[in-house]
């Protein structure tokens, strides 16, 4: 009998589900896999542990579903890839957070991922960020109040937490209150502008668990 | 509902699931273990076999493998999956796919299970109550041929047509729909039943802002019938718009310019199934404006001040309204006009007044307009783009001009100029006054300085095949050597991507560069062309057929399966099957457009059009075509009116072959006539032939001397050669009975006998006029040859030929030298001794010599002096045709010569009569006409003098009198002077 089973075993095996789609975005897709190795990648880069809650999920499938988006509109600009250079440095300014390659190799594993699922998300990042770059700041201005406004506002967080030490002043922090300016800037505007592109995209979502719960929106297959 | 990934995996388990390693049984749960994990365990296998389910696929499973990544025997990798997947699902084919493997033998088997797509196909509407009609509805619908269905989308489309119903009154209207789904095709039907119900009605507005004139609003909205006597009109979108419209004229004619009137809402009322807008009114100061040193009427001011059409009062407003009326007497000959504009407010009343004060200065006159410097262009060539014109009676008594043509002229001919390489030229104006040392004349001239000419050194074409580059080469403008310019470069670009189109590369892009390198007027161009991927045809549907044979449809389309998809050939299928005339709407689309596939299925969505027309006309005639009836006293004809009525029924797409029958009736005082005709377009499926079948019964005494009754069958095979060439080939059988003949006596054994004719007949034309209408340049040439042999049953045996040519020339803008020439001539072969009076050439009237009356050219009665009709004709006519005043109103000055003769041998270009029985000769005439121009054609007025209008016997008194031998014989005349009123051109 043990044989039998065996024989079995070894001519035939179970069809497993390898992967499926779980939400449409225009013309793309997003796969389970897709979801999964982006909850993966994501909890190694924040040192997490690895959770696929149902909220997790949800976060994943908005995070790659504003990536599409922004992949979509990528395409039609022919926007180029970035230089092989660029992903090597930021990824070693990862692998330098371990103390060693093993330590960092062992960190992959325990994620799930390896260096190459790594690059290729960093080459995408890297890539969305320069892009979010040259669509929105040629838009974004700001004028010497909006700064003197931000700086105001990092002076109260340093006096919050710095209650006994004077805070640097204007002058000392120009450059950082005007990124960090120009970070909000952008973040509002990329914000409108997904806002904006949802509208005019067909999202729809084959696994409703993925849906934001806020907006119901239809989620439906054909026949 | 739709069965979701999971529960198709589940459905596939087989009863008992064993799994690798540890020994275990039991169906395992996909849900407990990652995918990815799942996956990975795979990576490094062999890839045994990739199988998609269900069968059949939308498309090939040969071409599905070309989609994925990996192949068999390749190494799986887990990763590849997304790719995969994203690549079917770029196909446009599937809605839903998901990825299951198992281990075989140490290999693995892939299997992809898909849902399919579905696309939007017809939309029936029915159940409609206009407004709104079904197109307005269909619009709403949004779903479009095509396109990828969701089911979302049919709701939405529910929910905007619920809309456009309510907008138009239709409140408790309920539509249902059902979708059909065809897995073939994949196509979708959809059919929405429209409910209407009742139409709401308006019940009183309420409206806010302008309570003193509330009652005379309600009355200028006219949404009240009869003003309130017979309650109010139904609600549509049309008549609530109208009524906005109407109360925003109310205010504007009491100058309350910025009156704002706007509608805050509409409120239904289920219990009275009415409709209350509400309306805000905010009428805002009166505005007066008025005109100080010249006088236009109201409309013309309106026209002509900005502050009406924007509905308020701005500087910018008021100075345009400066310009315009500046510009206008400008445009009247006042060159030097100049208007100042002052405005104020009346503090008693509130008005805001706004004075433009004009001084008009001299009045000018443009006496010469000269253009130098051209070398490239003749002058006629940059003339005709000129608004500046100078003085020409009558149309431009004193020219035409103003700053505002002139900076338009100016442009004008650079745009000329730069359209054909001369990039750097420079044209200057000057208006010299007191031109030729007359007071108030001006002269305009124009001075071109061309520059050099850009022209192409060399061309590139890049990115295409050597066969496709000689090809092109032959189609291209920008040739090296040519001029240069971005026009060439447009019409090239046009030109190239319609050749990459018609040959099924649907993505085919086009870019160039030009570069001047030594020389600034050589310019290196070279275009860059991606063709792209070549589309080709899966398949043609058609849907929307209701009772066309689709056969009929099938025939027209010249697209076929597994050829290169061609726009220019499924554009021209289109317009074949609009030609059949029995289609409402043709729509064609590509289903699944943004498909990655590289065959498409190419859809025709169909609307037939409705199958019975009924068309009713009436009219008159007003000519010199009475008299005669029971008297001989005037064989010339006086002049008379003889109403008309018509009246006809087609029925259209007859046993849904395509094919039109119709019953045309009209009854005039002259003329009696019903004919049912069988019209067959594109005859044996050729788009250049069509067949026509008429029987008809006629009653007509329009040629005075006789009646006639007349029964007829044809039949006629019309054959299109080109565009400009037709054939038409007829048989002709024919009866004709004459009565009330007006004749010498003796005469009518041999002439007016009842009468069999068959014939059979040839007609040539060419057309290459601009404007069969109104030809302003052009030809226009037949050829009719007719034979009625004995073998078609022919009484008496004749052949004839009448031969035209037209030619048009336009002399300058607007005005037209028209020529036609006429032969006929028709001769008795055998059979009874006379060719019968119905059968003879008869001409004279409005469109032939105009000399002579309807039909009353010719030899005539020596007796009675009614015309016998000929058998030779020859008639000359020659027009100047001019502009009057405006863009419609012509004039026209004519010289007609011609005549009908009793042989061929009896034709004469002498242009006396030389005795009272002589009708041989060259009748002339001159006259004068107007010509108004309207849709259908000009609105013709001609007057006629001919000093040698014929004089013939006659007779006074009635046939019985004749008869009895105590008529009085007299001398007759045709009139000198004839008037014609008519529709169209005289030829």
């Amino acid at each position: 009998m043990r044989h039998l089973i065996a024989l079995c075993c070894a001519t035939l095996t179970v069809a497993a589900v390898l992967d499926r789609v779980e939400l449409v975005v225009g013309r793309r897709v997003i796969t389970e896999l897709q979801l999964e190795e982006e909850m993966k990648v994501t909890s190694f880069l924040n040192v997490g542990n690895n959770s696929e809650s149902a909220p997790d999920r949800r976060a994943a499938a908005h995070r790659l579903l504003e990536q599409a988006l922004i992949a979509r509109e990528m395409e039609l600009a022919r926007f180029p890839p970035p230089e092989e250079s660029a992903v090597n440095a930021a990824l070693g300014r990862i692998r330098a957070q371990y103390s060693s390659n093993g330590a960092f190799t062992t960190a992959l594993s325990v994620h799930g991922i390896n260096e190459q699922v790594l690059e290729q998300h960093i080459a995408r990042q890297i890539s969305m960020l320069r892009f979010i770059e040259y669509r929105f700041h040629p838009q974004l201005a700001f004028s010497d109040s909006d700064l003197q406004t931000a700086y105001r506002e990092y002076v109260a967080d340093w006096n919050a937490s710095h209650p006994k030490m004077t805070p640097p002043s204007f002058d000392e922090i120009q450059s950082a209150i005007r990124a960090r300016v120009l970070e909000r800037r952008t973040d509002a505007a990329l914000d409108d502008w997904i806002r904006e592109t949802r509208r005019q995209v067909n999202v729809v979502y084959l696994d409703r668990t993925l849906e934001p719960p806020s907006t119901g929106s239809a989620s439906e297959s054909t026949k | 509902m739709v069965a979701t990934v999971r529960s198709i995996t589940l459905r596939s388990l087989p009863l008992f699931v064993l799994t690798l390693g540890p020994i275990t049984l039991g169906i395992a749960n996909a849900a407990d273990n990652d995918l990815l994990d799942q996956a990975l365990q795979y990576d490094g296998q062999t890839i045994g076999s990739i199988e998609f389910e269900p069968q059949p696929q939308p498309l090939e499973n040969s071409e599905l493998l070309t989609y994925l990544p990996f192949q068999k025997g390749s190494i799986f990798h887990a990763r590849d999956l997304p790719a995969a997947i994203q690549a079917l699902f770029s196909s446009g084919r599937f809605s839903n796919i998901s990825v299951d493997g198992r281990t075989n033998n140490g290999q693995l088997q892939l299997r992809f299970l898909t849902d399919s797509a579905y696309f939007v196909g017809h939309v029936w509407i029915s159940g409609i109550k206009a407004p709104p009609n079904a197109g307005q509805l269909s619009g709403a619908a949004r779903l479009n041929l095509g396109s990828r269905y969701l089911d979302s989308e049919r709701q939405s489309a529910a929910s905007a047509m619920t809309g456009l119903l309510r907008e138009n009154g239709l409140y408790q209207s309920q539509i249902e729909s059902k979708v059909t789904y065809d897995p073939y095709t994949q196509q979708t039907s959809i059919a929405f039943q429209i409910e209407p119900g009742k139409r709401a009605h308006f019940s009183q507005p309420i409206i806010t802002g302008d309570a003193e004139r509330t009652t005379q609003l309600i009355r200028a909205t006219h949404w009240q019938r009869l003003y309130g006597l017979r309650g109010w009109h139904e609600f549509t979108a049309v008549r609530l718009e109208q009524g906005l419209t109407s109360l925003r004229k109310y205010y504007a004619k009491r100058d309350f310019v910025r009156a704002d009137v706007r509608l805050n809402q509409v409120t239904y009322s289920q219990n009275t199934n009415s409709v209350t807008p509400h309306l805000t009114v905010t009428p805002g100061p009166q505005t007066v404006v008025t005109l100080q040193g010249a006088r236009l009427s109201r409309r013309k001011l309106h026209e002509l001040i900005p502050i009406y059409q924007e509905r308020t009062i701005d500087p910018e407003l008021v100075a345009q309204g400066q310009r315009n009326l500046e510009n206008y007497f400008q445009s009247f000959g006042y060159f030097h006009a100049q208007v100042k504009s002052e405005t104020g407010t009346d503090s008693a009343t509130s008005v805001h007044a706004i004075v433009y004060h004009v001084t008009r200065g001299n009045r000018y006159k443009v006496v010469v307009l000269k253009i130098d410097g051209n070398r490239f262009f003749p002058e006629g060539a940059i003339r005709e783009r000129l608004s500046t014109v100078p003085a020409q009676w009558p149309r431009f008594p004193v020219g035409h001009f103003s700053d505002q043509t002139l900076q338009a002229d100016l442009q004008a001919i650079e745009q000329l100029y730069m359209s054909n390489g001369f990039r750097n030229v420079k044209v200057t104006s000057r208006v010299l006054d007191d031109f030729g040392g007359r007071q108030h004349n001006l002269g305009i001239f124009f001075h071109i300085e061309e520059g050099p000419q850009a022209r192409v050194a060399a061309l590139t074409i890049r990115g295409v095949s050597d066969r496709d580059r000689n090809v092109l080469s032959s189609i291209l403008s920008a040739t090296p050597g040519q001029a240069f310019s971005e026009t060439t470069v447009a019409s090239d670009r046009d030109n190239i991507l319609n050749y990459f189109y018609s040959r099924g590369y649907l993505n085919a892009n086009f870019e160039y560069s030009g570069i001047a390198e030594s020389r600034p007027t050589e310019v290196i161009l070279t275009y860059d062309i991606s063709p792209g991927p070549q589309a080709y045809v899966r398949n043609v549907l058609v849907s929307g057929l209701e009772t066309t044979r689709s056969r009929l449809v099938y025939d027209r389309i010249n697209l076929q399966p597994n050829q290169p998809l061609s726009l220019s050939d499924e554009i021209a299928s289109q317009r074949r099957l609009y030609d059949l005339g029995v289609f409402a709407r043709v729509n064609t689309a590509l289903q699944n457009a943004a498909g990655d596939e590289k065959d498409k299925n190419v859809l025709f969505d169909i609307d037939e059009a409705r199958h019975y027309a009924v068309n009713f006309g009436i009219g008159a005639q007003i000519a010199r075509i009475g008299g005669g009836v029971t008297t001989l006293d005037n064989p010339a004809g006086t002049t008379g009116f003889a109403p008309r009525i018509a009246l006809g029924i087609t029925r259209e797409n007859l046993l849904g072959l395509g094919q039109t029958l119709g019953l045309q009736g009209s009854l005039s005082t002259i003329r009696q006539r019903a004919a049912l005709t069988y019209f067959i377009p594109q005859f044996v499926s050729n788009e250049n032939l069509s067949l026509t079948t008429t029987v008809l019964i006629d009653y007509s005494n329009d040629i005075r001397t006789f009646s006639a009754r007349r029964r007829e069958a044809s039949v006629q095979l019309g054959q299109r050669l080109s565009r400009a060439y037709t054939l038409q080939y007829r048989l002709v059988f024919r009866n004709v009975t004459e009565s009330n003949l007006k004749i010498n006596q003796l005469l009518v054994p041999l002439l007016a006998q009842p009468e069999t004719v068959g014939l059979g007949e040839l007609s040539f034309i060419q057309d290459k006029r601009d404007d069969p209408t109104d030809a302003h340049h052009g030809i226009y040439t037949t050829a009719d040859l007719s034979y009625a042999p004995s073998a078609l049953g022919s009484q008496t045996e004749f052949g004839r030929a009448l031969l035209r040519n037209s030619t048009y020339h336009e002399l300058k803008r607007e005005i037209v030298l028209a020529r036609s020439t006429q032969f006929g001539v028709m001769a008795r072969t055998g059979g009874r001794p006379a060719i019968p009076l119905p059968e003879r050439i008869y001409s004279g009237g409005s469109t032939s010599i105009r000399a002579f009356p309807d039909f009353q050219a010719g030899p005539r009665d020596l007796v009675t002096g009614f015309p016998l009709g000929g058998q030779a004709l020859f008639i000359n006519n020659t027009e100047l045709r001019f502009p009057l005043y405006g863009d419609n109103l012509g004039g026209v000055l004519f010289h007609d010569a011609g005549n009908v003769y009793s042989s061929v041998e009896d034709m004469s270009f002498r242009f006396r009569q030389s005795n009272l029985q002589d009708f041989n000769y060259l009748v002339q005439n001159v006259g004068l006409g107007v010509r108004y121009r309207t849709p259908i054609g000009p609105l013709r007025v001609d007057l006629s003098f001919s000093p040698d209008a014929p004089r013939f016997y006659g007779l006074k008194g009635t046939l019985q009198d004749y008869l009895n031998g105590t008529a009085v014989a007299q001398v007759q005349k045709i009139n000198a002077f004839q008037f014609h009123i008519s529709l169209g051109q005289a030829f």
